[in-house]
C-alpha cells in the first residue's frame, strides 16, 4: 500500500468561462499532484458552464477535508478570462499569486493598492496570443499552467505535470497539450508582474 | 506510477463506483444537477469491469423509481438517482413503499442543491425521510459516499426497507482521489414471492403495514446509536461549546478547527445517520456542553430532532442562516461568534478588504446566456415578434434563458408551461378577456410531463398555443437521450416514441412543425396557430420547433455556414442586443455601434433577419 505524503495544503482556484477549459485544468493539477503521491479534494461548477457563465474549480493539495477554498486562503490563482480576474482576486491570501491570461492593464487602482499592501504578485500574459501561435486555440489554460511552473509554487515536478497529460486528456490531444504547457513555460520572460 | 486501487474521481463518479462495488445490478435516473454524472459512470465502471448492470434514463423520476422499486421487490440490489426537486415528482412511489418495503437492497439517491445553484426550491432531501419514514444517510465526502452505500444496502435489506442516500452538491461534484474498494458479486436469481397483503395492500392491510413501518423505524434508530460513522472528536468531558455537524459543514468546519489548532479544545459530533437521529448520543454530547453549534445542509432536520433547547445554536434561532449555502466564509464567521460568546480562544478576523475594494467597483456578474447558434434563441425571438404581449408560460432547461429576451414569464416546475398555460387562459376566458397565451416546453421536459397538462387541455378546451422547443437531447443537463433519440443510457438502440405522434396521441388537432432558424416562417405559423385557438371549432394548438442542439450537434452548423458582418447601417438601437442576446452581438460603448465577436460567432446567419436596420449582411 502506497503511503500519502502529509504536507502543508496548496490551495488553488481556477477561474474562466466555459469552453476555456477550467475543468481539464483542474484535472490535470489533480492528477500531477496525486501522481507526486498526495490526497486531492476540489470543486467545480457544472450545468450552466456551457452558457457562458463563469466556471470556477477550487484545488487543495494535501490533507484538507473540506472541496471549497475559503476567501483569502488561496496559495494561487489563474484567471482564463480578464472579466474573471477582479472578481476572484479575494480568494488570495496575503503573499498569494495570480496567473492571468490577459494583454493589458486589467487592474483598477485600487485593487492594485490593496495587492501591493497584502504582498500579492500578478503576472499577467497574453495566453490565448501564445495558444494561437502554435495552432492550438483552446490550449490558453495550459499554455497558462506552464507559464506559472516557473514560478515553483507547485509541489509536485514538470515531470509530473507531462505525464499527467497524458492521463487526465485523451490521447490524440497529448502531443498540443505538451506543446501548450512548453511554450507556457517559456514564455516567462515575456510577461509581465504588476 | 498509477495507483490501480485509486482514482480521481467526481463525488458522483464515487456514488456510481461505490453502487457497483456493492453488487448493484438497476440502476434508473432522469438527469438533473447535481445528480447526472452517476449513471454515466455507472456505464462506464460497468464496462471496464465487465459486469452486466442495467442502467436507465427513465422518463421522470417517478419512472425511475418505480421500475428500480420492482428489481428490489425480486430481491436484486437497485438504486434510483434524482436532484432534489425530483424526489418530489418519485415522492408518491416513495411514501408508498416505505409500508410495503422492499427485499433486495434499495437506495434512493436524492442530491441536494443548497444556494440554490440550479434548482427551483433548496429543499432538504432528508425531510422526505422523515416524511416517509425511511432511513436517511447524510455523506460528508465522495470518498465517504463511497463506502456508506455498502452499508446503505445492507441497511435496506436487513430491515426490508428503502433508504435515502443523500449527497449534497459540495459531496456531488467535488472531485478527489478515491480509494477502491473490492466489487462484490451477489449472483442472485430474481424471484417475485407473491404475497398480496403486502405487496398489493388495501387500506385494512396497510394500518398493519405501518404499525410494522413504526416498530422497523424503533430499531433502526437503536442500531443508529451504536453505528460507527456518528464519530466523536476532540476533547472528552465538558465543554464551553460543542458541535453537532453532518455533510460537507462537517469537513468545513473540521478544517477551520484544525488550521486554527482547535480541534483539542471544541469537541465535534459527527452524524451520518440523519434520520432517525440517535438520540441517546446526541443528548449525551449535548449535555456535556454548554452551547452546541448545529451545522447541517440544507435545513434543520437533525436539529428538530434534538428538541428544543437554549443550548442550541442552529437555524431555529438564526445563529445559522436559514436559506443559502453554508459556504465556508458563512460558517467560519458562525463559528468566530460562537467561540467568542463562549469565550473560547476565537478565530482570526476573516480579511475582507480585497472583498471590499472589489465591491466598490460594482462589476455585474455575467449572467448564463444560451449559446451562439442555439435554435431556442431563434424561436423565441419569433415567438416574441408575433406576439409581443403574450403571456408566456415556460419551463425547466436550458430554454428558461428565454427570459434574457423578454419571452419567459413563469417557470415553476416540469411540465407546468402548460398548466399553468390552461389554467390561465380559464381565468381570463371566465371573464371574456382575449389574452394571448403561448406556452413553451422542451422535448424532454415534454416526455417528463408535459403528456399529462396537454391531455387535460384538450378535453377542458384550453384554446391555448404549446410550442415543443426540440433540440432533440436533454441539453442543460449534460445532452442526455430522449425517448425520440433513439439510444439508451449505455450507448445501444432503443425503440424511439416520436414526439409527433405521441402529440397527436393526446387528442391535438392542429399540429404544426417548423425550424425555428427560419423566423419569418415560424412567425407566420406562431399567428396561424394563434388564429386557431380563436376560431369557434377550434382547440389547443402545438407547433413543433426543432434545431439540433449545436453543442450535442456540432457537426450540423458545419454543413451550410452563413458567415455575417455587420456594415455601417449599424445604428446602435441595440434591438438584436435585446431581443435577440447572441453572445457573439456585442454593444461598443466607444463606437457606440453593434460588433461582431469573431470568435463566438458559429456562422448560423439568423441575425441576419433580426436588424431592423438590415445592417447584419452575409459575408
Amino acid at each position: 500500500m502506497r503511503s500519502r505524503r502529509y504536507g502543508l495544503t496548496t490551495q488553488i482556484v481556477i477561474a474562466g468561462t466555459g469552453g476555456q477549459g477550467i475543468l481539464f485544468a483542474a484535472r490535470l493539477l489533480q492528477q500531477a499532484a496525486v501522481d507526486a503521491g498526495f490526497d486531492i479534494i476540489g470543486s467545480e461548477t457544472h450545468g450552466m458552464a456551457q452558457r457562458g457563465g463563469s466556471v470556477v474549480a477550487h484545488l487543495k493539495i494535501g490533507n484538507a477535508k473540506s472541496p471549497l477554498v475559503r476567501h483569502g486562503c488561496a496559495d494561487i490563482l489563474y484567471c482564463l478570462h480578464p472579466d474573471e480576474t477582479v472578481t476572484n482576486l479575494p480568494f488570495l491570501k496575503s503573499g498569494g499569486v495570480c496567473f492571468t491570461n490577459g494583454s493589458d492593464r486589467i487592474i483598477p487602482e485600487n485593487i492594485a493598492k490593496t495587492l501591493t499592501q497584502k504582498k500579492i504578485l500578478l503576472y499577467t500574459m497574453d495566453a490565448d496570443r501564445i495558444a494561437a501561435s502554435i495552432g492550438n486555440p483552446l490550449s490558453a489554460n495550459l499554455v497558462l499552467i506552464g507559464f506559472s511552473m516557473n514560478a515553483n509554487l507547485l509541489p509536485f515536478s514538470l515531470e509530473h505535470l507531462r505525464s499527467a497529460v497524458g492521463r487526465a486528456g485523451q490521447e490524440r490531444f497529448r502531443e498540443g497539450n505538451l506543446a501548450a504547457i512548453e511554450s507556457g513555460l517559456a514564455a516567462w520572460n515575456f510577461s509581465r508582474r504588476l | 506510477m498509477i495507483d490501480a486501487k485509486q482514482e480521481v474521481l467526481l463525488g458522483n463518479g464515487a456514488v456510481a463506483r461505490g453502487l457497483v462495488e456493492s453488487g448493484c445490478t438497476f440502476v434508473a435516473s432522469y438527469p438533473g444537477t447535481p445528480s447526472s454524472e452517476i449513471v454515466p459512470e455507472v456505464v462506464r465502471f460497468a464496462k471496464e469491469l465487465n459486469l452486466k448492470i442495467y442502467t436507465e434514463w427513465s422518463v421522470n423520476e417517478k419512472v425511475a423509481y418505480d421500475n428500480a422499486l420492482a428489481s428490489s421487490y425480486t430481491g436484486l440490489r437497485a438504486a434510483v438517482c434524482m436532484k432534489q426537486v425530483g424526489l418530489n415528482v418519485a415522492s408518491d412511489s416513495l411514501l408508498s413503499s416505505a409500508y410495503t418495503g422492499v427485499k433486495g437492497g434499495l437506495v434512493v439517491i436524492s442530491c441536494d442543491d443548497p444556494g440554490p445553484h440550479s434548482s427551483q426550491t433548496e429543499q432538504d432531501s432528508r425531510f422526505f425521510a422523515m416524511f416517509a419514514k425511511v432511513p436517511a444517510l447524510d455523506p460528508s465526502s465522495a470518498q465517504e459516499a463511497k463506502d456508506l452505500l455498502r452499508y446503505a444496502f445492507e441497511l435496506s435489506e436487513k430491515f426490508e426497507i428503502p433508504v435515502l442516500f443523500r449527497p449534497a452538491i459540495g459531496v456531488c461534484h467535488a472531485r478527489q482521489n478515491i480509494r477502491f474498494g473490492e466489487v462484490i458479486s451477489l449472483e442472485r436469481k430474481p424471484e417475485f414471492q407473491k404475497d398480496p397483503g403486502r405487496w398489493a395492500a388495501t387500506p385494512v392491510f396497510r394500518y398493519i403495514l405501518h404499525k410494522n413501518l413504526n416498530e422497523k423505524l424503533g430499531k433502526i434508530c437503536a442500531e443508529f446509536e451504536s453505528f460507527p460513522g456518528n464519530e466523536e472528536f476532540g476533547p472528552a468531558g465538558e465543554a464551553k461549546l460543542g458541535i453537532i455537524a453532518a455533510g460537507v459543514p462537517f469537513t468545513v468546519v473540521t478544517d477551520i478547527l484544525s488550521e486554527n489548532g482547535l480541534l483539542d479544545s471544541v469537541p465535534v459530533l459527527k452524524i451520518v445517520t440523519a434520520y432517525p437521529l440517535p438520540l441517546a448520543t446526541c443528548l449525551g454530547f449535548v449535555r456535556r456542553c454548554k452551547k452546541v453549534l448545529v451545522l447541517e445542509e440544507t435545513d434543520a432536520v437533525i436539529e428538530l430532532q434534538l428538541g428544543r433547547s437554549a443550548k442550541l445554536l442552529g437555524r431555529l434561532n438564526r445563529t445559522v442562516p436559514e436559506e443559502g449555502e453554508l459556504v465556508p466564509e458563512v460558517i467560519y464567521d458562525i463559528l468566530s461568534k460562537a467561540l467568542k460568546k463562549a469565550r473560547l480562544p476565537s478565530l482570526p478576523p476573516r480579511d475582507t478588504e480585497l472583498q471590499k475594494e472589489v465591491a466598490k467597483l460594482k462589476l455585474r456578474g455575467r449572467r448564463p446566456t444560451l449559446c451562439p447558434g442555439c435554435g431556442h434563441r431563434a424561436a423565441f425571438y419569433a415567438i416574441r415578434k408575433a406576439f409581443p404581449k403574450a403571456i408566456f408560460a415556460s419551463d425547466i432547461g436550458c430554454y428558461t434563458l428565454g427570459l434574457n429576451l423578454g419571452a419567459v414569464d413563469t417557470c415553476l416546475d416540469m411540465g407546468a408551461a402548460i398548466t399553468l398555460a390552461t389554467g390561465f387562459y380559464h381565468a381570463f376566458k371566465s371573464k371574456n378577456i382575449d389574452q394571448p397565451i403561448i406556452a413553451t416546453i422542451g422535448d424532454s421536459t415534454f416526455y417528463h410531463a408535459g403528456t399529462t397538462g396537454l391531455i387535460n387541455a384538450v378535453n377542458n378546451r384550453a384554446k391555448v398555443v404549446v410550442v415543443i422547443l426540440d433540440n432533440s437531447t436533454t441539453a442543460m443537463t449534460g445532452m442526455q437521450p430522449t425517448p425520440d433519440s433513439g439510444s439508451l443510457a449505455d450507448g445501444s438502440p432503443g425503440e424511439k416514441v416520436p414526439l409527433g405522434e405521441l402529440v397527436r396521441g393526446c387528442g391535438i388537432k392542429y399540429i404544426r412543425e417548423c425550424d425555428p432558424y427560419d423566423i419569418e416562417n415560424m412567425v407566420e405559423i406562431v399567428k396561424d396557430a394563434v388564429q386557431f385557438t380563436k376560431k369557434k371549432d377550434g382547440g389547443t394548438a402545438v407547433i413543433i420547433a426543432r434545431h439540433p442542439c449545436v453543442i450535442a450537434f456540432r457537426d450540423a452548423l458545419k454543413k451550410n455556414p452563413v458567415p455575417v458582418k455587420i456594415t455601417d447601417e449599424c445604428t446602435g438601437c441595440k434591438h438584436c442586443v435585446k431581443f435577440f442576446e447572441c453572445p457573439a452581438l456585442r454593444f461598443d460603448e466607444e463606437k457606440k455601434k453593434v460588433v461582431l465577436d469573431a470568435n463566438l460567432c458559429v456562422s448560423c446567419g439568423v441575425c441576419i433577419t433580426v436588424c431592423p436596420q438590415n445592417a447584419i449582411v452575409k459575408r
